[in-house]
C-alpha cells in the first residue's frame, strides 16, 4: 500500500481540502500503519501543546548579576593581558631592533668571534636590565594611576616609546659615523 | 513587546544595568525553558540561559529594533543550545538524573498530581532527546513558543522549505518513537501479568 501523501498529510500542518480529507479517511480506515501514526503524533502533539513552560529556580535574576560581574571581570583581566602580551611584542621588537643596531658597528670591526660574542653577551644583558627597568617603571606607574588607562592610549605609549628609541638609535649610531668620516677628510 | 519592555530596552540600549535586570526578569522564563527543553537537565539549563543573557548583553548594539526583542533572545539561547549538544555529545542523562527528575515531591500540595506533571516532563525530555539539536529547536519554537515557519527560519538561519523539512522529519520521529515505547511499555505490562511459569 502506498502511505506516501498520506502521511505527508498527517504531518504536515497545511489545511487540506475536503477531497484529501476523505481521501485520507478512507486510507485510515483501511491502514493500520497510518492509523497508528496519526494516534501517535495526536498523542505526542498533545503531550507537547500542554505541556507548562518549565520556570527557572527562584532568584534567577539576582544569579544572573551575579554572573554579569563575573563575566565582566573576567572580559578586563582578558584585555589587560591582551595588551600586556602587545606591550610585550612591541617592547621585545623595539629592544631586538635596538640590539642589532647597536651590535651591527661593533661587529663590523671586532676581529675576533671571542671579541664578538663577548660583546654580544654584554650587550644582551644590558638591553634585558633596560628592559626589567622600563616595565617595573610601568608597573609602578600603573599602581599608582588612580584609573584604568584605555588600550588606545597604551598603545600610543607603546608606540611612541619605540620610535623614541629608534631615533635615539639612529642618532647614536649616525654621529660616530659622521666622525669618522670627517676624520678621514681631514688626514 | 509591552510598554515598560520596550522602555527597559531603549535604556539597557544606553547602558543601564538594572533596566537590562528588568528584561532578564522579564524573559527568563522563555528563556529558561527553551534552554531546558533542548539540553534537558536544569543545571545545564540555568548556565545556557545566563550564557544567552550575556551574549545578549554584549550583543546589545546590534540588535535590530525593528525584530521582536523575544525572538532574538530564543534566536540567542537555540543557536548557544545547539553548539553546547554539538560539543559535549549529549545523547542521554544519567539514571540518577532521571529518577530525581521524575519522584515526587512528598512535600508538595498533590503529589499524585505532580508525579503525574514529572513523568509528562520525563516523557518529553526523553523523546526531544532522541532529535538532532537543529530539528529539537524548530520543534520547541514551533510547540512552545508557537513561531511560524518563516519565524523559526530566521531564529536557526534556516530557509523556510528547510524548517519545514526538519519540522515534517521530526514529527515522523517524535511519532515513531512514541508509538514504539508505548508497544514496549504494553508488552511489559503484560509481562507482568502474567503468571510465572513453573
Amino acid at each position: 500500500m502506498n502511505h506516501l501523501p498520506f502521511e505527508d498529510w498527517l504531518l504536515n500542518e497545511e489545511p487540506l481540502s475536503p477531497q484529501q480529507k476523505l481521501e485520507l479517511q478512507n486510507h485510515l480506515a483501511n491502514c493500520t500503519q497510518c492509523t497508528q501514526l496519526a494516534q501517535a503524533w495526536s498523542a505526542v502533539e498533545d503531550l507537547m501543546k500542554h505541556a507548562p513552560a518549565v520556570e527557572p529556580a527562584p532568584d534567577f535574576t539576582q544569579r544572573w548579576e551575579g554572573f554579569l560581574v563575573g563575566k565582566q571581570r573576567k572580559q578586563i583581566a582578558r584585555r589587560q593581558r591582551w595588551i600586556t602580551g602587545l606591550l610585550l611584542a612591541l617592547t621585545g621588537g623595539g629592544a631586538l631592533l635596538l640590539f642589532i643596531l647597536l651590535n651591527l658597528d661593533s661587529l663590523r670591526n671586532l676581529p675576533t668571534i671571542g671579541e664578538i660574542f663577548t660583546r654580544l653577551l654584554s650587550n644582551a644583558a644590558l638591553l634585558i636590565a633596560t628592559i626589567a627597568n622600563i616595565f617595573d617603571l610601568a608597573e609602578t606607574i600603573g599602581n599608582v594611576l588612580p584609573f584604568p588607562i584605555p588600550l588606545i592610549v597604551w598603545i600610543d605609549l607603546a608606540m611612541s616609546f619605540v620610535l623614541l628609541c629608534s631615533a635615539w638609535i639612529a642618532i647614536v649610531f649616525r654621529l660616530p659615523h659622521k666622525r669618522s668620516i670627517n676624520n678621514e677628510t681631514r688626514d | 513587546m509591552s510598554n515598560p519592555e520596550v522602555e527597559w530596552l531603549d535604556r539597557a540600549r544606553k547602558g543601564d544595568e538594572d533596566a537590562f535586570s528588568s528584561l532578564v526578569e522579564a524573559f527568563k522564563t522563555p528563556v529558561y525553558n527553551l534552554c531546558y527543553r533542548m539540553l534537558g537537565d536544569t543545571g545545564e539549563a540555568e548556565d545556557a540561559a545566563q550564557e544567552t543573557f550575556w551574549r545578549a548583553h554584549q550583543s546589545l548594539g546590534k540588535y535590530d529594533p525593528a525584530r521582536p526583542f523575544n525572538t532574538w533572545l530564543l534566536s540567542i539561547a537555540a543557536h548557544y543550545c545547539i553548539d553546547q549538544i554539538r560539543k559535549r555529545h549529549m545523547q542521554s542523562l544519567p539514571l540518577d538524573i532521571i529518577s530525581e527528575e521524575t519522584a515526587p515531591d512528598p512535600e508538595a500540595p498533590n503529589p499524585e498530581a505532580e508525579f503525574r506533571k514529572n513523568e509528562e516532563k520525563e516523557a518529553i525530555r526523553k523523546l526531544l532527546n532522541h532529535l538532532s539539536p537543529p530539528d529539537r529547536a524548530a520543534i520547541v519554537l514551533r510547540y512552545w513558543y508557537d513561531l511560524s515557519d518563516e519565524e523559526i527560519g530566521k531564529a536557526l538561519s534556516l530557509t523556510v522549505p528547510a524548517v519545514k523539512s526538519r519540522l515534517h522529519r521530526a514529527r515522523r520521529e517524535l511519532a515513531t518513537l512514541w508509538l514504539a515505547d508505548t508497544t514496549h511499555n504494553l508488552a511489559a505490562e503484560r509481562r507482568h501479568h502474567e503468571s510465572p511459569a513453573f
